[in-house]
């Protein structure tokens, strides 16, 4: 049975989410901006980063699929729910919950990209550098953890635990 | 693996971080190991070096509550919420006032 340690608490990530909020807001002003929240991971920093962006905002979802063997993504990735607008001409800020090898990222990026955005930045809430395999620009970022499994706000495991309230990391009971 | 980050984190205090999330999560490590008052000491330096994080305020106030350091939690919880307050962090301010209220609670019993 593992037991979750907490790794980041909710008053750290509450704190970080209302800079990157502010930052966001600062930086779009005036600008047509969408946040393009990927799912499932993402929907609950996405949400409370929503509600600290003190600009007008529209807000799409994206769901994909990266195929590889076990937790070993391969840099496939498949599009299984996509925008429900188009985003020529628009700023667009990818939110993502947590960015490791990158492949999935960058993929993301380069799809985009072909839509014609007028600027496309990424906003991940953490990032494993560790496991990075290809280079990914993130503009607005959480937090950068060590190479561990996490879990909370959002990040699952077998589908549980993403309603906890603060960022875990699963560990074997001893 | 705790000890582990620990020393990461050391590490990066050592190298002079301005994140006051390293500092503050080096004193979410302390707690977590047992070490509950060095971690309050940490804290401590965390508000005087960083006196915006209202995340050291709340950790702050509560282990010192729960270290039975009653005066010393007050003063803290009572800092965060002066701090809270000019951010307008409304949240943080309703829970520093949930943490005061139990303390008051508890010394009262």
């Amino acid at each position: 049975m593992p037991t979750i340690r907490t790794l980041i608490d909710a008053q750290a990530i509450a704190y970080r989410v209302k800079s990157l909020g502010a930052a966001i807001s600062h930086a779009h002003r005036g600008h047509d901006l969408v946040l393009i929240s990927v799912l499932k991971g993402s929907f609950v920093f996405a949400a409370d980063l929503v509600r600290a962006i003190e600009i007008p905002i529209a807000v799409d979802f994206l769901a994909c699929q990266s195929y590889g063997a076990g937790t070993e993504t391969s840099g496939v990735v498949k599009i299984t729910h996509d925008l429900t607008q188009p985003i020529e001409g628009k700023h667009v800020i990818v939110v993502e919950d947590i960015i490791d090898t990158g492949l999935t990222m960058s993929y993301l990026l380069s799809n985009l990209e072909t839509r014609k955005p007028a600027s496309l930045e990424v906003c991940a809430l953490l990032h494993k550098p560790a496991r990075s395999r290809v280079k990914v620009p993130i503009h607005y970022l959480g937090f950068t953890i060590e190479d561990v499994f996490v879990v909370g706000y959002g990040l699952d495991f077998a589908e549980r635990y993403r309603n906890l309230p603060y960022i875990g990391v699963l560990e074997e009971e001893r | 693996m705790s000890s582990k980050r620990l020393e990461m984190l050391e590490r990066l205090i050592a190298q002079g971080t301005r994140d006051p999330f390293h500092h503050y999560a080096y004193a979410l490590e302390l707690r977590s190991i047992g070490k509950s008052d060095a971690a309050f000491e940490k804290l401590k330096e965390i508000v005087k070096q960083f006196p915006e994080y209202v995340p050291a305020y709340l950790m702050g106030a509560q282990l010192a509550f729960d270290l039975g350091r009653f005066d010393e939690g007050m003063a803290m919880a009572q800092a965060g919420i002066e701090v809270a307050e000019r951010s307008k962090d409304s949240r943080t301010v309703r829970e520093l006032m949930g943490i005061i209220d139990t303390a008051r609670k508890k010394e009262e019993r």
